[in-house]
């Protein structure tokens, strides 16, 4: 069992070295091979149920994790404690944006915004890829995906209903055939 | 006659509790990670630039640009950076609002997740409801790619050619190498700064 200050000591020094997609792997060394809090197998389970509820996937795990070890108090202390150094370079960022001769740069310079939509366009089909690569398990559901797609693009269909829509299409009976959710 | 006045000159008309259950109802549909919360506050909250006095709670697309493109190099969640987001109107508070807000579905969902887990797992009908309404996270994704590379696409310059080529470098080196995500946007942002 890890005491309160410890815990905020860990997430808050995960939420420094940890950039992107890579916070799963950090946390994974941090809290199953060097702290030894949990086994890879309970890690496991906890990255599944991130990725399930609805919320950023990295909080999630986060509060999950925080909830295994010491409670909902645990959960709230991890979480903030992983936010907050991001917060704070957020927060100095946002000061330096307003400084109008750094503005200037950035307006003078467009292919620095360019260079880093790029990578985010890259990093996204990435994340569609393996997305793709895990839910995807029949050829029938790349019609329905490209049909949410087309209805995405074309019409501003509210997501909520399409979410609710694609959940309880699968409970009917023809489509749990096709259906082999991993 | 209504003139047209630049948000910057206005305070937004959505207060900070309008703030606060806007986001909170977006993280809550949010499913398939950052990027799907990012496209969904894209579509409530993005407008044309420079945005207009009656339109003054959305957020120029500009800015949306620059806080996504900052979303892998700013450490921690990608929450921070979508707080950024917020800061030019809403200040700080608004940035600590939506911050609060994103968290808010994740812990008020995985307590009680992580207490009925295993009534969970015995039920098909769960399995099957969130195996359809987790590939929804592929069609947000996609659609949000799209709006990203429609924006990029329009090549005015002959260095800008090199777009597509960039893309498919840093897909084939982080689906393919495993590449550190903060590594390849830095790249990009030098590499772009001195060819694009």
């Amino acid at each position: 069992m890890c005491h309160y200050a410890e815990l905020i000591r860990v997430f808050f020094r995960m939420g420094i070295y940890s950039f992107g997609p890579s916070a799963s792997q950090v946390l994974m060394a941090e809290i199953v091979d060097k702290k030894r809090w949990l086994t890879a197998e309970n890690f496991a389970g906890l990255v599944s149920l991130a990725a399930l509820v609805p919320g950023p996937m990295h909080v999630n795990l986060t509060i999950a994790t925080g909830y295994r070890l010491r409670g909902f108090g645990g959960s709230l202390i991890a979480v903030f404690s992983f936010i907050l150094p991001g917060s704070i370079i957020a927060l100095l960022i946002s000061q330096v944006l307003r400084i109008e001769s750094f503005r200037t740069f950035l307006a003078a310079n467009p292919g620095i915004i360019t260079g880093l939509l790029c990578a985010v366009a890259g990093l996204l089909i990435t994340a569609l890829a393996r997305l793709t690569g895990r839910l995807v398990t029949h050829q029938l559901q790349w019609l329905w995906l490209a049909s949410l797609t087309a209805l995405l693009y074309f019409v501003k269909i509210p997501v909520s209903l399409i979410i609710v829509c694609s959940g309880l299409l699968w409970l009917l009976p023809p489509m749990r055939r096709i259906a082999n959710p991993k | 006659m209504v003139t047209a006045t630049h948000a910057t000159d206005c305070k937004p008309k959505m207060n900070y509790l309008h703030l606060y259950f806007t986001v909170v109802k977006i993280s809550a549909l949010g499913v398939g990670g950052a990027y799907s919360i990012w496209a969904l506050l894209e579509r409530q909250f993005v407008t044309a630039c420079p945005p207009l006095i009656e339109t003054a709670a959305k957020i120029c697309a500009d800015d949306f640009k620059t806080a996504l493109s900052l979303a892998e190099i700013i450490p921690g969640p990608q929450v921070n950076a979508m707080g950024l987001l917020f800061v030019k109107h809403w200040g700080i508070g608004g940035f600590t609002v939506v911050l609060l807000a994103l968290i808010t579905p994740g812990i008020l969902a995985i307590p009680f997740a992580l207490r009925t887990v295993k009534s969970f797992d015995g039920s098909s009908r769960w399995k099957l409801f969130m195996h359809g309404a987790a590939l929804c996270a592929i069609p947000i994704l996609a659609f949000f790619c799209l709006n990203i590379v429609r924006g990029l696409m329009p090549l005015k310059k002959l260095t800008e050619i090199g777009v597509p080529f960039a893309i498919i470098s840093v897909f084939f080196c982080a689906y393919k190498f495993h590449i550190n995500p903060f590594l390849l946007t830095l790249s990009a942002a030098i590499l772009g700064y001195f060819f694009f």
